[in-house]
């Protein structure tokens, strides 16, 4: 009975040990997603243009509007990264994004934008350059009237 | 070096925890497994002895083991451990190389932009036409207006010269700058230009799409 208590043991420990490896690994790789929410009014006069959904953000003005969206990143030491921008359009209308990147002392790296009229879109855009602890933007100008909006942002771990 | 300690410290204490709680829970199991003194006829004299007894062992064996687990985890405090001053030194030491690999990456980067660009020779079937949307960009951002200095697009890319007054107004105007070459030059990289009182300006190109595989190639959400 004692040898089976200390190999359960045993067992338990190795089985903590291992699991803190998995969950290590596990958020090593791991993706962000940031929500359209989040994002916020480029232009400091624009605040009230710019109305806030559960499953993103939209410009209700009647003309078009840029947000900006903080994109949550892993520090991640590949050179270039990948993001995908989840939106929608009404048709005859179009969302065009810009993501960029700055580095940490604030100097401009690179930039990749994007124009999307499709109804539902999930864009795929890789940053031409970035740094292991660059920050990233998304810059989106919104169609009007609600006509538009940005579900969100994801940044793939490379 | 710190954080692989903590670990094996954290999994020490709690597989001494671990192992004491199965060791008591194996002797009330023990004890369990016999049969109820109460309204059976057994042993009364022999029964309470032979319980005092397997405690008695069970007491030692806790003692042995939290012996066996103070002693490793003396040798773990008696290793070479770094000082906090040292532990200290390697994250910085390790910040300062990513931060040093980020910038060399940029600046070779952008050196084989400016090679390419250098290299290509002007096609007048493009150069004029993409040459004059860029100007109505420039024309059309007010803060990109006053700090353009220069324009001048090839056959495939563009460089845009730029001065910068350090107010963050250039910062602020590039994303929409950028966003009116979403179709034809998507891709954007920067150089900042310095002289001996600090940054001036920057020089853009502007380029065509990533020919690189797309994301079905490449990546996934998931």
């Amino acid at each position: 009975m004692k040898s089976i208590a200390l190999l359960a043991g045993l067992l338990i420990v190795a089985a903590i040990l291992g699991s803190a490896a998995v969950d290590a690994g596990a958020a090593a790789s791991q993706n962000i997603n940031t929500h359209g929410a989040t994002c916020k009014n480029y232009n400091a006069a624009q605040a009230l243009d710019i109305d806030y959904l559960s499953y993103g953000v939209r410009n209700v003005s009647t003309g078009s509007r840029p947000v900006i969206c903080s994109v949550e990143r892993h520090p991640v030491t590949g050179a270039t990264q990948a993001f995908y921008v989840d939106g929608t359009n009404s048709a005859g209308q179009a969302t065009v994004c810009t993501l960029t990147s700055y580095n940490y002392s604030g100097v401009y790296q690179s930039s990749v934008s994007f124009s999307e009229s499709i109804a539902n879109y999930d864009h795929y855009a890789t940053l031409p350059t970035i740094g292991y602890y660059d920050y990233v933007s998304l810059v989106c100008t919104l169609p009007p009237s609600g006509l538009g909006t940005l579900r969100g942002v994801v940044a793939l771990d490379s | 070096m710190k954080n692989s300690r903590l670990l094996l410290c954290s999994a020490l204490a709690a597989g001494s925890l671990v192992l004491v709680c199965a060791l008591v829970l194996g002797s009330r199991n023990q004890d369990s497994s016999r049969p109820s003194t109460t309204g059976v006829s057994v042993d009364r004299a022999g029964a309470p002895a032979a319980a005092s007894t397997d405690m008695t062992r069970m007491r030692t064996q806790v003692a042995v083991l939290q012996a066996q687990v103070a002693g490793l985890r003396d040798q773990v405090a008696a290793g070479p451990a770094p000082t906090a001053d040292q532990a200290a030194a390697e994250v910085v030491v390790s910040d300062a190389d990513r931060r040093a690999e980020g910038d060399r990456r940029q600046a070779a980067y952008i050196a084989g932009i400016e090679a390419a660009f250098a290299r290509e020779v002007v096609d007048p079937g493009w150069s004029p036409a993409i040459s004059k949307r860029v100007w109505a960009a420039i024309d059309g951002i007010d803060v990109m207006r006053g700090a353009t200095r220069g324009v001048e697009c090839r056959a495939t890319s563009c460089r845009v010269e730029v001065q910068d007054d350090g107010s963050g107004a250039l910062s602020k105007g590039l994303p929409l700058f950028a966003q009116q070459f979403a179709d034809a030059l998507p891709r954007m990289a920067g150089q900042v230009v310095r002289d001996e009182s600090g940054p001036t300006g920057m020089v853009l190109y502007l380029m065509g799409p990533d020919q690189a595989p797309g994301p079905t190639q490449t990546a996934s959400k998931n």
